[in-house]
């Protein structure tokens, strides 16, 4: 390097112009910076699949729960006789199966009139055998079974994530310990587990959500652990552990927010395998039972008159299969927008 | 090796017998007495049954009793029907049952790779989309739902298959079909996922620069490896199938262990249930220790230690 020196006055110096802040203007970062969630938010927001979940999902939880002012237990196990068995009967329209009409021995026959009942009386999706509105019914059975669901949902978060947690965190022993305990418990098909909570308490909604609880946690466990091992090694961790941050400060404030997208992730899947495990145990009879009222319960009624019926099966049919159809591609939806590694 | 296998055995034995006194323990605590017709019964008659059944003796008896049974493979006398030894019970019902697994899960795996090699071969073509659309809904829809309406529109309307009861191949179409679409569903997005990984690879490259015909690439390269991580997901498949058998063996009325757990669940008949649930744990276990011996076979990357975690 040759040993130059440049003599550089102040003036040597010029300000830049009025006219040429536009090109600093085009040298700025133009879209704000996006933190973790929003940019997951921004790729969620292109996969229609999910959107559409997303609402549907909302809708239905809305529904749901908005119904209970409106649609209370005490008037759904009260039955009415007289209005057993009707077909649906939208008023306005006239498509078969929708007006009133069933099919009887091969032929349409309008059934509200063969059974006298007045022009005003009128069920959306029909009654079953006791003559309660099915649609009533299954919007009853849509809460109760997504209560579950979810509540069972936040018991396996809970307890995963915390075990999951500590395991990793300790490590060594303990952790060689833990690790045990769920590879034993994890061998034992959870419908076993679930089938004996069920059978030392008594068949209801908490059983099913503890039994629930119980078995599924494990999954959640595993991953929270893997995680945390990995997690712990990070410079901030270090930075806060020679800080003196308190355990459970680090693990609430750096790896609860790190492990967030594998939580809300394993949630949704969750969830829909609990709306399953529900259904089936009252389909076969071991779950909610026969007054309370659960998308199993009402398939379970279906499925005895549906030779003769089949609406009474099909409606509660046709949510189930919406709602799990919505939560796996939400599901899906979550794991690509927050891992976009695996999206394909 | 050897030290891994011991170690897994030991650990196999360890949870069937924390399992074994689980249920043991939990069936003491069930409510409600396994006679249906108790009110009628004399005190006297009570005690004669009680002694019949050894539920006469102190807890720990009958649990060290249980556990020495289980051992030389006597699980004790069902309840409901009457002198009935429960091993009996099962070895009488798990043929059905075997082959009903069997033949659903052949059907849903295999199919499942076509399926699933299929959309990633076509991938983001019709094919792709309408493949990964039905497994969705194959996912989504609950097996017993599908039995129902399968055994409905197949059966009773179109007259194809019979609609219950297990006499002949024909009848263990409809319960396969019902029981194995749910491994197919999550055969196929498995298989989609791993091909797609595959095909992007580098040899895969190579093999096509070299003039390897599609199909030929397919079965050399890309199946091959992305079969075998499919061997871990046949754990959670034997539990699915076990889970659906209850429910698929009822609606079918098949004489299976599956349904007769669900009976002797009603029934309140121990011994029938704490029987059951060992054969069902047995199975897994074994199945899981199988798979992953299979897997550290097939995939060499996998070392099976005795201290890998």
């Amino acid at each position: 390097m040759a040993e130059e020196k440049y003599n550089l006055q102040p003036d040597s110096f010029e300000p830049l112009g009025h006219d040429q802040e536009q090109e600093i203007e085009s040298e700025k970062i133009a879209a704000p910076s996006l933190t973790f969630s929003q940019d997951a938010w921004r790729r969620l927001k292109k996969n229609k699949g999910a959107v559409i979940s997303l609402f549907i999902i909302l809708i239905m939880v809305i529904v749901s729960f908005g119904s209970t002012p409106f649609i209370n237990h005490s008037e759904l196990v009260k039955s009415n006789p007289e209005y057993a068995n009707l077909p649906a009967k939208v008023p306005g329209i006239d498509i078969n199966g929708l007006n009133g009409k069933m099919k009887v021995g091969g032929e349409w026959t309008d059934v509200y009139k063969e059974n006298g009942i007045k022009d005003s009386v009128h069920f959306t999706l029909g009654t079953d055998y006791l003559g309660h509105s099915l649609a009533q019914r299954i919007i009853y059975g849509t809460k109760i079974s997504l209560t579950v669901a979810i509540v069972a949902t936040l018991f396996d978060l809970l307890i995963g994530v915390s075990y999951g947690i500590v395991s990793g965190w300790k490590g060594g022993r303990t952790d060689n310990v833990m690790q045990r305990i769920i590879e034993i418990i994890s061998s034992i098909p959870n419908l076993i587990i679930v089938v004996l909570m069920l059978i030392v308490f008594k068949p209801g909604m908490t059983s099913i959500i503890l039994a629930l609880a119980i078995s599924e946690w494990t999954t959640m466990a595993r991953m929270i652990r893997a995680e945390t091992l990995s997690l712990k090694t990070e410079e901030y961790v270090l930075a806060a552990r020679t800080l003196g941050e308190s355990t459970g400060k680090i693990a609430w404030k750096h790896l609860v927010p790190n492990v967030s997208s594998i939580i809300i992730i394993q949630t949704m899947y969750t969830i829909p395998s609990a709306i399953f495990f529900e259904a089936f145990l009252s389909f076969i009879g071991i779950g909610i039972s026969a007054p309370q009222t659960s998308l199993g319960v009402l398939l379970n009624d279906g499925q005895k008159n549906f030779q003769f019926l089949p609406y009474q099966m099909w409606y509660p049919a046709i949510v189930l299969v919406i709602l799990m159809i919505a939560f796996n591609l939400l599901g899906d939806g979550l794991r690509d927008a927050f891992d976009p590694r695996t999206r394909r | 090796m050897k030290k891994y296998l011991l170690k897994r055995v030991l650990y196999m034995v360890l949870t069937l017998f924390l399992v074994a006194t689980i249920t043991f323990f939990l069936m003491k605590l069930m409510p409600g007495t396994p006679y249906s017709n108790q009110e009628k019964m004399t005190p006297q008659q009570i005690k004669i049954m009680n002694q019949q059944y050894g539920l006469d003796k102190p807890i720990w008896m009958q649990y060290v009793i249980y556990i020495f049974g289980m051992v030389h493979g006597d699980l004790g006398t069902s309840f409901q029907f009457s002198n009935q030894p429960v091993s009996y019970l099962i070895s009488s019902r798990i043929g059905a049952s075997a082959q009903l697994g069997v033949q659903a899960m052949l059907f849903g795996v295999i199919l499942g790779i076509i399926v699933g090699s299929v959309a990633a071969i076509y991938r983001n073509t019709w094919v792709d989309t309408t493949a990964t659309v039905l497994s969705i809904i194959g996912k989504s829809v609950p097996n017993f739902v599908l039995a129902v309406l399968l055994q409905y529109y197949i059966s009773l309307k179109l007259g194809w298959f019979p609609i219950a009861d297990w006499e002949g191949f024909s009848y263990t179409i409809l319960p396969t079909i019902a029981l194995g679409v749910g491994p197919l569903a999550e055969t196929a997005r498995f298989i989609r996922t791993g091909m797609v990984d595959v095909l992007n690879s580098d040899y895969i490259e190579l093999a096509r620069a070299k003039g390897m015909n599609k199909f030929g690439i397919i079965y050399h390269h890309a199946l091959r490896n992305s079969l075998i991580p499919l061997v871990t997901l046949i754990g959670p498949y034997t539990v699915a199938l076990m889970t659906g058998s209850m429910v698929i063996e009822n609606i079918f009325s098949i004489p299976g262990i599956g349904e007769q757990y669900v009976k002797s669940i009603q029934t309140n008949d121990y011994p029938t249930i704490m029987g059951v649930t060992m054969l069902f744990c047995f199975g897994l276990v074994l199945i899981i220790l199988i798979t992953d011996i299979i897997y550290g076979i097939i995939d060499p990357r996998i070392r099976l230690t005795g201290n890998e975690d």
